[in-house]
């Protein structure tokens, strides 16, 4: 329930004609640092472990999440922080980052 | 969702954009903060209060039994009102519309010899630091409507709140934190309308902590993690902060933004927001002060204190409500009794402690609720709502101190001199904070909008 409260769930004591649209910065930290988020970023970077190489392991990370290719930008970033992460942690461990990235990510927040 | 704003007289345009920034700046991210304090001194005129604290009292307290005496209604005490009442009672009201007096005793207190009831014996001794407004007038007979007017000037359309107009107009004072904090507000009644930035662009929004009055005593901003993997996060968000960009600039779609700029803040209020919100390195002097520690003013001074911390830290509007508990239709005494015992010393405190820390002076601390109450009796130890005449007061903030401002009539009912419209509490409030009501606007659905709408007087008779 604290989740639903922080993305202003409807009362249910009231009536309510229109769900309230809200922004703010603890919204935003629900995203980078609740537990439900980075475990499913996990699970979802695991899925793709066992393709052949990073390029494709992104390549599959962007279809599953964004339902979209990666585009050649795309690719390049997701390596540069890829290999940023493998001086200091295990690459599974670095790809779950990266699958977070995609989760909270405006592209996959909103709808366009 | 919002649809997208139109800039309008430079509001929601600074001077440099946040992509420009982001292209220009050498040293990337880290110059972001600096770029949000270029352009953020945009006052129409001198500020006289650089931050307002909005004690809202939810449900409507009753004029007559706290800060406007009226001899001729103790007097009169079970006798008919002499003139018809307004039209939002319940039956039996105006029927029998008998006066019902004060069951509290009144004295004039300070220097200035303002009113003050028994209710509040703390405030009571800070009178000469009050600016009481007798003749308040609002729009709304019924709390959903009367707590949407007083937050965003309108009684049933969604409109931009008063913080977030603040929010707009002003900018952030200090970058790593929230312009506008809304602390315990309540769910009901508008809910987060009430603090919501309607189509002002979304990072003027109140970022809220704790909620309908409740405020743990660990409270803090939800998923605040501090410390440890800032590095880390750091590198995300710089990589997140690309993607976004990449999706704003094909979708335009201005939530987008709002949430990349909460984003970018809520990494900053990791480090920042800690050591404003912990109250526990306050000596017990000052704790004591609000209250803090007895039972029935522990929350309320908690909130206080709280508030009082972040406008010491440049927060620039703050609001501390206290539950929806002042709506007296029946056990007026008890009822009443019950909340000012639990925020009377605790704003009494505020007071104090911000005069001592040389804060009153531009600090403008409001207080009042939605509405008043009535000085007729219903059902048997009740008032109905009153929204025809009732007092607010102000203090601080470019304001004087130990005076009253307005009249209602001989019973206390309506204001009859130098009535004072919640519109014209927006755009004096406005005016001390050095915007001028009518230039502060935003072009929305094809017109400019403000938060006075075609009202507002500014009230110029109470300042220093």
């Amino acid at each position: 329930m604290a989740e639903l409260a922080l993305f202003d769930v409807a009362n249910p004591d009231l009536v309510s004609g229109n769900r309230a649209a809200t922004t703010v910065p603890t919204q935003a930290l629900y995203l980078m640092n609740n537990d439900f988020f980075l475990n499913q970023a996990r699970k979802i970077a695991q899925s793709v472990a066992s393709e052949k190489d990073e390029d494709s392991r992104i390549r599959q990370l962007y279809q599953k999440v964004l339902n979209r290719p990666a585009g050649y930008l795309d690719i390049k970033r997701a390596k540069e922080f890829l290999n940023v992460f493998s001086a200091d942690t295990r690459p599974e461990e670095a790809l779950g980052h990266f699958a977070h990235l995609l989760l909270v990510s405006t592209e996959f927040l909103f709808l366009d | 969702m919002n649809p997208t704003s139109t800039a309008c007289k430079n509001y929601d345009a600074p001077a440099m954009t946040r992509r420009d920034a982001l292209k220009r700046a050498a040293c990337g991210f880290g110059s972001l903060a600096l770029a949000g304090m270029a352009h953020a001194d945009r006052a129409h005129h001198p500020i006289r209060a650089r931050r307002v604290i909005m004690l809202f009292m939810h449900g409507g307290p009753s004029q007559v039994d706290t800060f406007d005496y009226k001899d001729v209604l103790q007097k009169r005490d079970g006798e008919r009102l002499p003139f018809a009442p307004a039209k939002n009672l319940a039956p039996d009201a105006t029927n029998r519309a008998l006066l019902l007096g004060s069951p509290w005793s009144f004295k004039r207190h300070g220097q200035s010899g303002l009113w003050c009831s028994e209710l509040f014996p703390h405030l009571a001794r800070r009178m000469d630091d009050i600016c009481v407004l007798r003749s308040m007038q609002s729009k709304g007979q019924s709390h959903g409507q009367a707590v949407c007017m007083l937050h965003t000037g309108t009684d049933n359309f969604v409109r931009p709140s008063v913080g977030s107009w603040v929010s707009y107009g002003l900018g952030r004072e200090n970058d790593n934190l929230p312009g506008f904090v809304s602390i315990s507000p309540s769910a009901s009644h508008g809910g987060p309308r009430n603090y919501g930035p309607a189509f002002l662009p979304a990072e003027h929004q109140a970022t809220t902590i704790g909620a309908n009055g409740k405020l743990d005593k660990k409270a803090t901003f939800q998923f605040l993690k501090s410390g440890s993997a800032a590095d880390l996060q750091r590198r995300k968000l710089n990589l997140l902060r690309a993607m976004n960009e990449d999706h704003l600039q094909r979708t335009k779609h201005a939530p987008v933004e709002g949430l990349i700029k909460s984003m970018e803040l809520a990494f900053r209020m990791q480090s920042a927001a800690p050591p404003v919100i912990d109250t526990f390195d306050e000596p017990d002097h000052v704790r004591e002060l609000y209250g803090i520690g007895t039972k029935e003013t522990d929350t309320y001074g908690r909130q206080c204190l709280l508030a009082r911390r972040f406008a010491e830290a440049g927060v620039r509007y703050i609001q501390v409500s206290t539950p929806n508990v002042w709506d007296q239709h029946s056990n007026l005494k008890k009822g009443h009794e019950k909340n000012s015992k639990a925020v009377d010393q605790p704003i009494a405190g505020l007071l104090t402690d911000l005069k001592q820390r040389g804060m009153l002076d531009d600090t403008l601390v409001v207080w009042g609720g939605e509405f008043g109450r009535t000085p007729i009796v219903q059902g048997a130890n009740g008032r109905d709502h009153n929204p025809q005449g009732f007092t607010m007061w102000l203090a601080g903030g470019g304001v004087k101190g130990g005076m009253a401002w307005g009249e209602t009539d001989e019973f206390g009912y309506y204001a009859v001199k130098d009535k004072v419209h919640m519109h014209d509490l927006h755009a004096t409030i406005l005016h001390l904070m050095g915007l001028d009501h009518l230039r502060l606007t935003h072009r929305y659905a094809g017109r400019d909008f403000r938060l006075t709408d075609v009202y507002g007087e500014v009230v110029h008779d109470i300042m220093v």
